[in-house]
């Protein structure tokens, strides 16, 4: 039983996200379920984070040594996610199609179950968020299936590039995960960099990589940058039936909700990056040690909904292991769930209140001497001038 | 302006003339719920993505992405 539980407990996105398509189906002011189902859950992890009560062990394993966790039930549990990601976008796209068409807004009786028709504009935008937010949330199965080979790294490709991001794929592997902690890393945010910012230069420098390894890799092997062996060209190219079927459904309308969904989608992978690492340092060549990861507490609503990759510092010295195999590990530690953190890092001001006084714990107890002075002059450029380190850069 | 400004700038600009050049020029609205002119507009799109894409990395340079620099 306990076996079961440890492996169902995976499931809480996969419903989430099977809730807001069935939102999207139903219609009406359902289309809102995405938005209801981000709020609630930003309450209910904020909750599990600060109360003692809640504790969510690792998967773990049993007295014989053997993993609770069932890899063909959760190796399958990612790859199904592809195709309910496709149905959430048509299902928008249906939507759109009747926005863009004028369908008349009214129920409708089908197999018992009443659905509602047409789409007012206000309902057009909660679908198109809805979507975008439970678009974004996947794109953990995404990254985790981006460690793997062969077929299923192919398939976090395909996955990414619903919402034109495959090229995270090779960027968080080949960057990310050899670089992490300095500027070397798009993805790792410098002290006093706000989110809408890192959203920016963390999407187009994990692009950048990808552009220019390949200007590389072809280089070498004497092929043109413009060809199909281009990874960066064939990862956006992914996303062709998507740019296509949202286009030929609602013309400019199409496009737009198109663009919104990615905008949003695109934006949650960037928080995750941002809370992952913000403002951790690591002396470019020293080894990635656990002190370079946030992890998030033990809020069972984020470790669970987020497949454990709130063990970020586990997940990083053993990047290819899987999410059910991780462990607890010495790691500095922000003690809330990533919804609760998505809430503060909203506002600007309200993070960095929040954040300051870690990051000021992880200068003093947990970085190197190298690091320290590091930390130091990013604190003075952050303008923290009340942080206990902090100078002036020579 | 920044670097990243100018680039943000440089792809409203460039996106918004090829916008108006599909849309009013060549028409492509009128026929986006045709199989054959919607596959291909996307496919314009879709270089356009890349084009807009590159010219960020053109335009905001290298020192965008370093950290003791103001972008």
């Amino acid at each position: 039983m306990h076996k079961l539980l440890v492996n169902f407990r995976y499931l809480e996105t996969p419903l989430l996200i099977f809730a807001t398509l069935v939102g999207r189906i139903i219609g009406g002011p359902w289309v809102w379920t995405g938005v209801v189902l981000l709020g609630a859950s930003i309450i209910i992890d904020w909750v599990t984070s600060v109360s003692s009560k809640f504790h969510a062990d690792p998967a773990g394993r049993d007295e014989n040594g053997d993993l609770y966790g069932i890899a063909s039930f959760l190796k399958v549990m990612m790859w199904i996610q592809y195709p309910i990601f496709v149905m959430l976008q048509l299902a928008l796209v249906w939507r759109m199609y009747e926005y863009a068409n004028g369908v008349a807004i009214g129920p409708d009786e089908i197999f018992g179950i009443t659905i509602h028709h047409g789409l007012s504009t206000v309902g057009m935008i909660g679908a198109t968020i809805s979507t975008g937010i439970y678009l974004g949330l996947g794109i953990m199965f995404g990254h985790e299936l981006a460690h793997t080979k062969g077929p299923t790294f192919v398939l976090a490709r395909w996955m990414m590039a619903l919402s034109g991001i495959a090229h995270f794929c090779y960027a968080h592997v080949y960057n990310h995960h050899l670089e992490l902690g300095c500027e070397d890393d798009p993805a790792t945010s410098p002290r006093g960099r706000n989110i809408y910012k890192h959203y920016l230069l963390s999407h187009f420098g994990q692009s950048r990589f990808l552009y220019v390894m390949e200007q590389q890799r072809l280089k070498k092997k004497g092929v043109p940058f413009i060809s199909w062996q281009n990874r960066w060209i064939r990862g956006y190219a992914m996303s062709l039936p998507t740019i296509f079927i949202f286009w030929f459904a609602a013309g400019w309308i199409g496009l737009a909700v198109m663009v919104g969904s990615w905008v949003i989608s695109a934006f949650e992978l960037e928080v995750l990056n941002y809370l992952e690492h913000y403002g951790l340092i690591r002396e470019k060549g020293q080894p990635i040690d656990y002190h370079h990861s946030w992890d998030v507490g033990e809020s069972p609503f984020t470790q669970f909904g987020f497949i454990e990759i709130g063990r970020q510092a586990d997940h990083h010295d053993r990047g290819e292991t899987h999410f059910w195999e991780l462990e607890e590990c010495d790691a500095p530690d922000t003690g809330y769930g990533y919804y609760a953190m998505l809430a503060m890092l909203m506002v600007p001001p309200v993070w960095e209140a929040f954040i300051k006084p870690r990051l000021a714990d992880w200068d003093e107890n947990r970085a190197s001497e190298g690091e320290r002075k590091i930390a130091a002059r990013m604190n003075y450029l952050a303008g923290w001038h009340d942080m206990p380190l902090c100078d002036k850069p020579k | 302006m920044s670097r990243v400004q100018q680039a943000i700038l440089a792809i409203a600009v460039f996106t918004g003339v090829s916008g108006y050049i599909l849309h009013a020029l060549i028409g492509v609205s009128e026929h986006h719920a045709n199989p054959l002119w919607a596959l291909g507009t996307a496919v314009i799109f879709l270089i356009i993505l890349l084009i807009d894409v590159w010219m960020f990395f053109a335009i905001s340079g290298e020192d965008a992405f370093k950290w003791d620099t103001k972008t």
